[in-house]
């Protein structure tokens, strides 16, 4: 802790003492109480809470400014008065990494004199610990369609949230040339900020939207592309990746049709097993959806406990059940809102021509053996 | 991102006659304390000057009574680095904090700001009053009412919020699925309630044939002929409107393409205003083919449209109006706003003035005041 001592007085008025001031870590270091003992001749605030105009008259709390060496900008906070001290605690935490400074300001203070004692503090700048990965990139595959409109990008820790991500994300060509603008600039993070939902700007996917038709599709059936995640994207704590992350893959022909689940395959389980049903997909479908798009009941709707795990490759799942199959008709039902990787839905294809039929069927019975 | 301009018509006609104003009070039950708010991703303003509050991470819109009074006075300063006075209030850097959305209270002409913190993610409401001083909207001890919103999702993104004449309207998205859903909950709110609630899909169609879901990212409630429409814009350009009356449960609602702004833009902010005794809508967007193809200086540029094109019924979807013929300009009811170039938010302030966030020379974020156009 540094004090320094600011006497600057332009006029002839003595001297006052200040008292003690102290910046004492409350528990966690981004936590502080400040401490202002007040001199004698000092005009005390009566016993207990004082307002924050009252309060910041005596003592400041904040960042230092870079137009006046004394006076922090004040923050937020609370003060009190109690047994000759003055203190004040930030209502926000502090930012690791960032020195914060106090400011008492003694008796005789007027607007030609100031007498002023400041004492900084430095909040420990975050551990050292391995740096932020990314852990993994949905959808799988070395091929992907070329109207692929999701890319879910799964980080080893939580995530700094903001205008920053989508800048330092971006797609290659096979030239190596970056593809402008190709993201819709909308951040959907899940719950913890460590999964990021990034869609390829349906504008280009869209048939007949004047964004493909003026700036062209994202991706090229039968080319190779690069997926950067930027060495400079910063975790929640502050620190960047420290080197890019890539991801190459070819793209295939469009797949612009409804997902059918007439067509998927299941191998049905021997009942009274707890043996997992298996259901192959007729296409890689989202990663993520079938764990709250697939369930299973009994033909009167009850539902089945169990867990649903995806293949890596992202063409077939595993429905597994908390308890043994019982020797009865069941029933896959599937949630219209269920994506393949380009969007398409049980219901309607992404672009849905809208002279052709909407789908109905989103159940597939089975008898567990 | 404004209260339906009809409501303001209704309280001068409440104000004017005995019979009370045409609009449902905002908060019928209600709670007292903390509300469990988890983050602000939009913020604007309902009746009596009831903050609504976007928060996706709870799958909520909260409406919290700011219990402000009426007042006239406005800001008419302008702050520079506004990002680093605002951090500094709560001891972060200007990169430390993010400006999540603006909105000025009809009440008082406070600017609220929604803020989040990088560091720990907090949710802070900082406000703006007439004399400069930033304050803090504390959400400690309020009135307010919480409306969940049934997504299907542990967490959602709550894009906008808005106040139509008896509804609260709020676009959302999810994380999981493409497509965004408007809730709608009929007012007076009640705290905790799901009664009243409903969500309805919204789709674009192209070239008469091609239908897609279209989430929305920006909402405008107006009034045309006593009808009440929600005016939206995509991620992908087109202006459209949806009758209020069209979004009812489950309903799947294809809304109408009123304007083309170009291609390659995203309208951000959305207000009505009168000017002359006529009627204009203006919006900032936000070009994300600026380097390709820029409108101004910066991918923020600003567009003000006649209001009547709103209402416009025949000349709509594949034959609506575009902002360009070419490269010139198509017609004078669409111009685009270089006093309004690089602001990146904004909300009407009072009636002949509009608070803006836009991007400085130095690349820094500036506070105006600046008049409309």
């Amino acid at each position: 802790m540094t004090y320094v001592l600011f006497y600057c007085l332009l006029g002839a008025a003595p001297i006052t003492p200040i008292g003690n001031v102290e910046i004492v870590p409350d528990g966690d270091p981004t936590r502080v109480v400040v401490r202002y003992l007040l001199p004698p001749g000092s005009s005390a605030p009566a016993v207990g809470p004082v307002d924050e105009a009252t309060g910041r008259r005596q003592l400041v709390f904040g960042l230092p400014t870079t137009y006046d060496d004394a006076m922090p900008t004040p923050m937020f906070g609370t003060y009190e008065f109690r047994e000759g001290v003055l203190s004040f605690k930030p209502r926000f935490g502090l930012v690791r990494g960032s020195t914060y400074r106090a400011a008492a300001i003694g008796p005789g203070t007027t607007g030609a004199a100031v007498n002023v004692m400041t004492t900084s503090y430095r909040v420990p700048e975050v551990e050292a610990g391995p740096p932020t990965t990314v852990a993994v990139v949905k959808p799988a595959g070395e091929v992907l369609p070329a109207n692929l409109l999701r890319i879910a990008i799964d980080f080893s820790r939580p995530m700094r949230e903001g205008r920053e991500v989508l800048e330092n994300i971006h797609l290659l060509d096979d030239a190596g040339v970056e593809i402008a603008a190709p993201w819709r600039d909308i951040e959907l993070w899940n719950e913890d900020a460590t999964r990021l939902s990034l869609y390829i700007h349906p504008g280009r996917i869209k048939q007949g939207v004047n964004l493909r038709e003026d700036f062209g599709p994202v991706l090229h059936p039968g080319k190779r592309y690069t997926l950067v995640v930027g060495a400079a994207l910063r975790d929640a704590r502050g620190v960047p990746l420290g080197k890019d992350f890539r991801r190459e893959f070819a793209t295939s022909a469009e797949v612009r049709s409804r997902i059918e689940v007439a067509d998927w395959k299941l191998t049905v389980p021997p009942a009274g097993s707890k043996d997992s049903l298996a259901i192959g997909f007729d296409r890689p479908i989202d990663a993520y959806l079938p764990a709250r798009c697939l369930t299973v009941t009994g033909t009167g709707g009850a539902k089945i406990a169990g867990a649903i795990e995806v293949a890596a490759d992202q063409r077939s799942c595993r429905f597994t059940p908390a308890e043994p199959w019982p020797a009865a008709g069941l029933v896959l039902v599937v949630d219209p809102i269920l994506e393949d990787i380009a969007g398409n839905t049980p219901v309607r294809a992404f672009d849905h021509d809208r002279t052709a039929p909407v789908a109905t069927a989103l159940r597939r019975e089975f008898r567990p053996r | 991102m404004r209260w339906n301009l009809s409501v303001a018509a209704a309280i001068a006609v409440g104000a004017a006659c005995v019979c009370g104003p045409l609009y449902a009070k905002p908060l019928a039950k209600s709670a007292h304390g903390k509300p469990a708010v988890q983050s602000i991703e939009v913020i604007a303003f309902g009746p009596e000057g009831t903050l609504l509050i976007g928060d996706g991470l709870s799958n909520s819109v909260f409406a919290v009574a700011t219990g402000e009074k009426a007042s006239a006075a406005r800001f008419a300063g302008k702050i520079e680095d506004v990002a680093g006075k605002l951090a500094a209030t709560i001891g972060a850097k200007a990169d430390g904090i993010e400006i999540l959305d603006l909105a000025v209270n009809p009440v008082s002409n406070t600017v609220y700001f929604a803020v989040r913190k990088q560091d720990d993610k907090q949710p802070v409401l900082l406000t703006l009053k007439a004399d400069g001083s930033i304050g803090l909207f504390s959400l400690e001890s309020v009135e307010y009412a919480r409306v969940a919103l049934k997504t299907g999702t542990t967490k959602s993104k709550v894009s906008d919020v808005a106040w139509a004449d008896d509804k609260l309207i709020a676009s959302v998205g999810t994380e999981g699925e493409f497509a965004s859903k408007m809730f709608v909950v009929q007012a007076p709110l009640n705290h905790e309630a799901e009664v009243d609630l409903h969500a309805v899909e919204t789709f674009h169609v192209a070239h008469n044939k091609w239908e897609t879901k279209s989430p929305m990212s920006t909402i405008m409630p107006f009034t045309e002929n006593g009808k009440t429409y929600v005016a939206g814009a995509f991620s992908c350009t087109p202006v459209v409107k949806y009758p209020i009356e069209d979004l009812k449960p489950e309903a799947n609602v294809v809304g109408t393409s009123v304007l083309e702004l170009g291609s390659g833009n995203r309208p951000l902010d959305m207000f009505t205003y009168t000017k002359d005794g006529k009627e204009y809508v203006l919006s900032n967007t936000f070009r994300f083919h600026h380097a390709k193809k820029p409108v101004g200086p910066s991918p923020y540029w600003t567009v003000r449209f006649d209001r009547d094109l709103l209402g416009e019924e025949t000349k709509v979807n594949k034959d609506a109006l575009k902002r360009l013929a070419g490269d010139a300009p198509a017609s004078p009811k669409v111009v685009v706003i270089e006093s309004f170039h690089g602001v990146r938010q904004m909300d009407r302030l009072g009636e002949v003035e509009a608070v803006v966030l836009r991007e400085a020379a130095d690349n820094k974020l500036e506070l105006a005041v600046l008049p409309l156009p």
